[in-house]
């Protein structure tokens, strides 16, 4: 047999195959998530039911349980909840996406969740769906600057350990007014100004229509509407914070959701706590190697005029020698500037995200050290932290080991990395693999 | 060990088409081959905790996918006898080729998709068929050999 007749063979058989690309991913997580009732059909026999009963027995106590009950994050993995936004608040929307230097594609569309009156004031959630998130935003009074927003990853859904997960919890917002703190200054009564709401907001599996959350000792009802849950309450200086979220079920049954409470402060114990999942040893001592299509400045992804973005927010000590825009995973909205700087070529990284901002990290120890890893979440509220670094070339690919056993392979572009992960699935641990699929690099990251 | 969901739909993202169009020769036509693809990551999906790690996460997926194509689960996969009419895009392209392909045994027939359309590696398709490589690569080499005898008669007797 030649090696000709073989490229013959692929050439003509490779020009009778079929093209077309029908694949539809939302669909699998669709099939994924429903009762495996065809499935147990395809069992011939009686034996096979047997099997597939027993299958479906084991799913109910590992987790299934949940969806089967409650039904699962169909409404948000592949339907459209809630009703289209009305045509000013798509557009102000637009407007607003436009802006931001992370931002949606531009088709994005808004739907309308739930709409409350309380405290003087219109509170509006609406939610979206962008490649690989779920995304949140309210509006108080229609106002769309500084609208608190947060994103869920599509796999926290398809993973969730319980049919309610929360977006943000305890999140100042609404209009600003003067409180007194209890203390005085002289002889005058200290006054504080704060935003006069605080809301919690997430969403919800098919079929739930009760949220409670427990404030000192009480459980306050939230709306659910929509495949979505929120919870407006006064604000104070020194509030009460969520402690519980819960959720009940057909059988009555109170399931309780996992949340990372909002005041929840430093705590020394949780820097010394690792994850057991993920490798624990490193396979081989990679070689010493930098970043090749940054040091000969090849012009990947934006430079920071293409992408609008001030060249001030990357200015360091040193001279900026190179810079380029970023998004290391096209499914998701984060983009990532990275820059040469000083004459020994110090790699920055600054991640922009459209929902908490930016945050700016430098100092990595690249070519030494082949991994470099942030994580930062701007506000104790969030529920989900952003992960984000960069690789060297010894590295062609990451995965993350959550707490709860899960594990994720890390997108990874041009050698940045960005992904959004709930704060409970803490401690976890990023490895990094060689291309033959050695682990070279082990980061483990402590609980927020 | 277990696969991640990301591993999974990266290998769906990457890898949908091949699987459609292997799958349609032993399904019974694109549409079917299409449902078959996606119950098969649905599945892989819900019992990734159950890949052991001692192939490729692709071949375990083939598998899954043969079985439900099958609306069985056979001891021996290597019995699936490919539909040539549901294969191809347009046959009549190069009937040549998918007379000669007819001719082939069914077992060399369908390590002769996962090959060329699946693009598979010997390996992956001893996993994946439940057969050893060896065996991979002897069915290969004779499919090879009787295509390619196959096409020089037809041209040449043109």
């Amino acid at each position: 047999m030649t090696r000709q007749g073989d490229s013959l063979l692929a050439e003509r058989l490779s020009a009778l195959e079929d093209p077309r690309d029908d694949s539809n991913w939302e669909d699998v997580l669709r099939r994924a998530l429903e009762q495996p009732l065809d499935w147990r059909r395809r069992f011939r026999g009686r034996r096979a039911l047997l099997i597939a009963a027993v299958a479906a027995a084991l799913m109910l106590v590992v987790g299934f349980a949940l969806a089967a009950t409650l039904g699962g994050f169909s409404g948000w993995l592949s339907g459209k909840p809630g009703s289209p936004a009305s045509h000013t608040e798509q557009q102000a929307f637009q407007r607003a996406n436009a802006r931001s230097w992370a931002s949606f594609p531009s088709g994005t569309k808004l739907r309308r969740l739930i709409v409350t009156r309380a405290y003087g004031s219109t509170f509006q959630l609406f939610g979206f769906r962008s490649g690989d998130e779920i995304c949140l935003r309210l509006t108080v009074n229609g106002a769309n600057r500084g609208a608190p927003m947060s994103c869920i990853p599509r796999l926290e859904l398809s993973d969730a350990k319980a049919p309610v997960v929360a977006a943000l919890v305890d999140m100042p917002a609404g209009k600003v007014r003067s409180v007194l703190t209890g203390r005085r200054i002289g002889r005058r009564k200290q006054r504080v100004r704060v935003l006069s709401n605080l809301v919690s907001f997430g969403v919800t599996a098919d079929g739930v229509s009760n949220v409670e959350l427990r404030i000192s000792r009480r459980n306050e009802r939230a709306l659910v509407e929509n495949n979505a849950f929120l919870l407006v309450r006064p604000n104070a200086y020194s509030h009460k914070s969520v402690l519980q979220i819960s959720t009940i079920d057909s059988a009555g049954k109170r399931i309780v959701v996992p949340f990372t409470r909002s005041d929840r402060g430093f705590d020394p114990k949780l820097m010394r706590e690792k994850t057991r999942f993920g490798p624990t040893r490193i396979d081989r001592k990679p070689p010493r190697r930098a970043i090749a299509w940054l040091i000969i400045h090849e012009p990947r992804g934006l430079s920071l005029h293409q992408a609008g973005i001030p060249s001030r927010w990357i200015k360091g000590r040193h001279p900026v020698r190179f810079a380029r825009v970023l998004q290391p995973d096209p499914r998701n909205h984060v983009r990532v500037v990275i820059r040469l700087a000083g004459k020994h070529n110090a790699i920055c990284t600054l991640t922009i995200t459209a929902t908490r901002g930016r945050g700016f990290d430098c100092g990595w120890g690249l070519p030494d050290q082949p991994l470099g890893v942030s994580v930062r979440f701007n506000r104790s509220s969030e529920q989900s932290a952003l992960v984000s670094g960069v690789v060297s070339d010894a590295i062609s690919r990451i995965d993350l080991f959550l707490n709860d056993g899960e594990r994720w392979s890390v997108p990874l572009k041009d050698n940045v990395f960005a992904v959004f992960v709930p704060r409970t699935d803490f401690p976890a641990k990023l490895a990094g693999y060689d291309s033959q699929g050695k682990v070279v690099a082990i980061e483990d990251l402590i609980s927020l | 060990m277990g696969a991640s969901k990301h591993e999974i739909e990266d290998l769906y993202r990457r890898r949908y088409v091949a699987f459609r169009n292997v799958v349609a020769t032993v399904a019974g036509g694109r549409e079917q081959a299409r449902d078959v693809v996606q119950d098969a990551f649905a599945q892989a999906l819900r019992k990734r905790e159950t890949y052991r790690g001692d192939g490729t996460l692709e071949a375990w997926v083939w598998r899954i996918a043969f079985r439900i194509a099958l609306d069985a689960t056979p001891r021996d996969l290597a019995v699936i006898e490919p539909s040539l009419e549901q294969a191809f895009l347009e046959p009549e392209r190069d009937p040549e080729l998918v007379d000669a392909i007819r001719s082939l045994p069914p077992r060399r027939r369908l390590v002769v998709f996962l090959r060329y359309f699946g693009d598979l590696s010997y390996e992956e398709i001893s996993e994946a068929c439940g057969i050893s490589e060896g065996t991979v690569a002897a069915t290969l080499a004779k499919a090879r050999a009787d295509l390619l005898a196959a096409i020089d008669r037809e041209g040449a007797e043109r």
